[in-house]
């Protein structure tokens, strides 16, 4: 495990075969949203940034609310938890 | 001579003559060669199967209803060792020579058509992709549509011989592909390619040393799942993981070698399979055979989705109905196409249809694993040989395959025409 940017803890498998230890071999994208493979199809891409935020985002309720929680089937789209705030600011 | 005259007036001797008659016509017939012609059910001669006692399986292609030469060709009218196998084909399903054997008219002459634009027969997608990797565009300007059929000819492989992509090609890929010569490459490459035959065929199991009764190879309608995954198994690893295979880097105790000598674990196998579902049940004719048209990639061949079945009416995405769904009252079937059982139809849960889910597809969340290798890399030696598929000989240029290492995961996710979330997997 490596600390990664914005404290999100990374599982680097890769560490024996990489220089850097912010960017893994199974990685597609960095966080900032930055594309690191090609892909055979030109319709394909890796999620975005954005896309990157909101899956991210859910990790920080689950700490506390299991993934079967009413929660997540009522949430409105658009609301944005009050404590991940701080985090979306990291962004 | 009067006492002739006074004879043949007597009945006694016309009856005589008669009987003698009778006797010299009854020994010439006895005489004469009995054996009947060999005849087909249609009426038309058949000589081989005079001598060819092999007894064929199935009865579509019944000895007595085809022949020999409708497939095998050779001359059927003569009983000369010789004559009679002169331009005889051991295998049928060939693609160079297909038009007169299985493609003939009153056979399946628009399968045929088919068949060689389909990919497994065109490989375009393979080509075109190896070619772009190796950043070699100029040979896909020369060849727009380059397919395996014309690595084959002297002109293309003159013209190209300079394209390192196209030689890793030829030694790396160059043995899936319905245009190779079945029995053509060695080791456990013979069981490959062969046209029609490298699907369609399938051993028959042997009856043992003492029978003297000699079988002919086993056609069957529908490919049994080992036919496909003799290929099928690299790049994405689908027939593996669809039949819960994992090819482990480096082996250990209790693990299945694969006939190349990959190491295979054993880990739960994908829900499909464990109902009994051959790869054909879900994959089209067309799919898999071809429509007709020539496709650049195999996505834009596939046709069948999960919701074709789950929550569809059987109706793919090119808008071609399923064979074997059956819809009954509100529950929907699907036939398996070998024994005939019914199998019943999961409809999506509720929480498939929820809102937020309206941009995954049914694998990105229901595929419980998928092989990833990474840190993939290939290392070319000059100075060595490598045996060439399409050529069928060891020639200069030795491509090494390594990797950094390989995993069994959640599936990696991307995104599709900016829509859809879907799996991902190097190779």
């Amino acid at each position: 495990m490596v600390k990664g940017k914005n404290s999100i803890e990374v599982v680097n498998l890769e560490k024996p075969f990489l220089k850097s230890p912010r960017v893994c071999l199974s990685q597609m994208v960095t966080l900032n949203g930055t594309k690191l493979v090609n892909f055979p199809q030109p319709n394909l891409r890796p999620f975005c940034q954005e896309e990157l935020v909101k899956i991210l985002r859910v990790g920080f309720c689950l700490n506390c609310h299991s993934e079967k929680d009413k929660i997540f089937k009522k949430w409105p789209p658009k609301r944005v938890c009050p404590y991940a705030k701080e985090l979306k600011s990291n962004f | 001579m009067p006492t002739l005259k006074r004879l043949a007036k007597t009945k006694s001797f016309w009856i005589l003559l008669g009987l003698v008659i009778l006797l010299c016509l009854f020994y010439s017939e006895a005489k004469k060669d009995r054996r009947e012609v060999a005849k087909l059910t249609s009426g038309e001669v058949e000589l081989c199967i005079t001598c060819h006692q092999e007894v064929v399986p199935e009865k579509v292609h019944d000895k007595k209803v085809v022949g020999c030469s409708s497939c095998h060709l050779g001359n059927p009218y003569t009983l000369d060792l010789k004559e009679a196998h002169k331009n005889i084909v051991k295998n049928p399903g060939d693609l160079r020579y297909v038009n007169l054997t299985c493609g003939q008219p009153g056979c399946h002459p628009t399968e045929i058509s088919k068949v060689k634009n389909s990919l497994m027969a065109t490989n375009h997608g393979m080509i075109k992709r190896v070619v772009e990797v190796f950043e070699e565009k100029e040979v896909l300007s020369l060849y727009p549509k380059l397919s395996v059929s014309q690595l084959y000819q002297s002109e293309v492989y003159h013209k190209t011989r300079n394209s390192l992509g196209l030689d890793y090609y030829r030694k790396l890929c160059g043995s899936c592909h319905l245009w190779l010569e079945k029995g053509k490459l060695p080791y456990f490459l013979k069981e490959k390619g062969g046209g029609c035959t490298a699907c369609h065929l399938v051993k028959e199991e042997d009856e043992g040393l003492n029978s003297s009764r000699k079988t002919h190879p086993k056609l069957v309608r529908y490919p049994p799942m080992e036919n496909c995954v003799r290929c099928h198994n690299r790049s994405g690893r689908i027939g593996f993981t669809y039949q819960g295979l994992y090819e482990n880097e480096q082996g250990g105790v209790g693990d299945e070698v694969w006939v190349d000598g990959r190491w295979l674990d054993r880990v739960s196998p994908d829900i499909h399979f464990q109902k009994g579902l051959n790869c054909v049940d879900c994959h089209t004719k067309e799919e898999v055979m071809g429509d007709g048209n020539f496709y650049y990639s195999l996505h834009e061949a596939l046709e069948i989705e999960c919701q074709t079945c789950h929550g569809g009416d059987g109706t793919t995405k090119k808008g071609r109905k399923l064979k074997n769904f059956q819809k009954k009252g509100t529950k929907a079937y699907l036939e398996i196409k070998g024994s005939k059982k019914l199998l019943l139809i999961k409809k999506p849960v509720r929480v498939c249809s929820l809102s937020y889910h309206k941009r995954l597809t049914c694998v990105s969340c229901h595929a419980k694993h998928m092989p990833d290798c990474y840190g993939c890399h290939i290392k070319y030696d000059p100075r060595e040989t490598h045996l060439d598929k399409i050529l069928a000989k060891e020639t200069k240029g030795l491509w090494i395959e390594h990797e950094s290492y390989r995993r069994l995961a959640l599936p990696t996710l991307a995104v599709e025409d900016n829509q859809r979330v879907v799996t991902v997997t190097p190779g």
